[in-house]
């Protein structure tokens, strides 16, 4: 008799379409049922977090790609929310068209600020409080749901176009950086400006504003930079993207 | 042993705001625990929202007690920080296993019916109580083989584990029904080797026939003989919580209370007849 380790082994292997010897330890063979319920539920799994890349690529090319990507990497998630986390990996490793990789890392990313943790956010009222003469030692926190991404096809309109069944756009080269956050409970998600793009990353990395006016002169007139710069603080805080100012 | 709590339903997203707006007479209602161990967002909001008006217990997907692997103690404490959180009236998952060597099939795999397996799920059930500090109920799945090397009835094995472990059943009666059609089996006895005294909670659910065997879809109604099965669940274990899972095909939630006070009436019809003999 197999012992039970062995058995659960043989049963997997089985699942995972490796050699496997399962069959002579069942009575009534159902081993099929297993079977496709295994790859069923994962490929509806992940067409639920894919559904734009499942639209373009077509249901029947989505779930044969998808059941190879299966067989290679099984999951190892308690739940399988997060069972589509490589598979834009997987798609570069077979060379699938740069579209299609940059649609399944932006659907990806919705699912990520989906369920990302919660925070209070900033409001204008906290910055009109604080001094001018101070503002260029102010420091930033972002919302934990923020993600950025580096576009190189139009992959947010290709989208928006998707959800009104309008499957005519084509993909095409645009180079923007875009981010995906939550407000109010609610995914959103834009394409910045490349000087806001630039803001952004200097908050996140713990730049003060100073600093970040400085270094926007590099797209903005040394006399406006500073006006400008405040104008995109208001535009992140409006965005709730901001959750924290500090003076440092 | 908590009281029961009466009638509920499993919660599904679909049903947020329904639930929330309307404020539908359920008496209590079951999340799928993995659901909600996510950082913040939508599920967590509504979960709060809910909890503040509903008593709710825990249902996990994964805990694969079963399994011979290790027990995933990263998980287990995420468990128990939901369950600090909402403060469930109790926590159940399944007498099944998972995968093995870190791999999670996402399905409900049977075990074999042999004293090897009892030892070791009755360890692994001890663990996790006293993780959790408190009594588990385990369930019951549908399954649609059969192993050579079971040297007992699924009943007889469900029952040993939960004396053994003691812990508390969690009984699926859509699922004896389904694993008995397909192991040509009477469920009738299997509710006869069920100790009245562990059952804490009772699943019902609709499935789909195939002819030749049945598969547990959670996708359409409660069929009649189900119903039946689930009258002589409450003659033989008097008042127990009782829900339904649907879990395709989800329909409106009018629709599932009105499925849910078929259960009640039934339930009430049972006891009374048991309160006069
Ligand atoms: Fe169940």
């Amino acid at each position: 008799m197999l012992d039970l380790r062995q058995l659960q082994i043989n049963f997997q292997d089985f699942l995972l379409e490796k050699k496997s010897v399962i069959e002579n330890e069942i009575v009534e063979n159902r081993l099929s049922i297993y079977h496709q319920a295994y790859y069923l539920r994962l490929q509806e799994a992940l067409q639920q977090d894919f559904k734009v890349l499942t639209q373009m690529l077509g249901r029947d090319e989505f779930n044969q790609f998808t059941r190879n990507f299966i067989v290679k990497y099984p999951s190892h998630f308690r739940s399988i929310r997060w069972y589509g986390k490589k598979l834009s990996e997987f798609m570069g490793e077979n060379s699938l068209p740069e579209y299609l990789i940059e649609m399944a890392e932006f659907e990806w990313l919705l699912t990520e600020s989906f369920d990302a943790a919660d925070s209070v956010t900033m409001t204008i009222e906290d910055i009109a409080l604080i001094p001018a003469q101070r503002w260029s030692e102010l420091t930033f926190a972002v919302h934990p749901s923020l993600r950025r991404m580096a576009c190189h096809w139009n992959t947010i309109p290709v989208w928006l176009s998707y959800q009104e069944e309008d499957f005519s756009l084509e993909s095409q080269r645009n180079i923007s950086t875009c981010i995906v956050w939550r407000s109010q409970y609610e995914v959103q998600f834009c394409a910045l400006t490349v000087d806001e793009s630039y803001m952004l990353e200097m908050m996140i990395n713990g730049n003060n504003f100073g600093e970040i006016c400085a270094a926007l002169c590099k797209y903005i007139d040394v006399n406006e930079v500073a006006t400008h710069a405040a104008a995109n603080l208001k535009k992140f805080i409006s965005f709730d993207l901001l959750i924290r100012v500090d003076i440092k | 042993m908590v009281d029961t709590l009466g009638f509920g339903l499993g919660l599904r997203a679909e049903h947020y705001n329904a639930i929330l707006e309307e404020c539908p007479p359920l008496d209590w209602l079951e999340i799928i625990t993995e659901n909600y161990l996510v950082p913040g967002g939508k599920p967590l909001y509504y979960l709060d929202k809910i909890r503040d008006r509903y008593p709710l217990v825990m249902h996990g997907v994964s805990l694969s007690l079963g399994s011979t692997d290790a027990l995933d103690w990263d998980h287990l404490k995420q468990v128990k920080a939901l369950a600090s959180r909402i403060e469930p009236a109790w926590i159940s998952d399944h007498l099944c296993w998972t995968g093995v060597n870190g791999i999670n099939l996402h399905d409900l795999l049977p075990l074999p019916y042999t004293h090897e397996a009892i030892n070791h799920v009755v360890a692994q059930i001890n663990q996790v109580q006293e993780f959790l500090g408190r009594q588990i109920l385990i369930e019951n799945v549908s399954s649609y083989v059969a192993y050579k090397q079971s040297e007992m009835t699924e009943w007889e094995f469900l029952s040993e584990i939960a004396k053994r472990a003691d812990c508390l059943i969690l009984l699926d009666v859509n699922n004896i029904y389904v694993s008995s059609y397909n192991h040509k089996l009477n469920p009738y006895q299997y509710l006869d080797g069920i100790d009245r005294n562990r059952v804490q909670q009772i699943h019902l659910a609709g499935h789909s026939n195939q002819g030749d065997y049945i598969i547990d879809t959670h996708d359409s109604p409660v069929i009649q003989p189900v119903w039946d099965l689930y009258a002589e669940a409450i003659k033989r274990f008097g008042a127990v919580s009782t829900m339904i899972e649907r879990d395709a095909n989800i329909p409106d939630l009018n629709e599932l209370i009105n499925e849910l006070n078929h259960a009640r009436s039934i339930s009430d019809k049972m006891l009374k007849e048991k309160s006069v003999a």
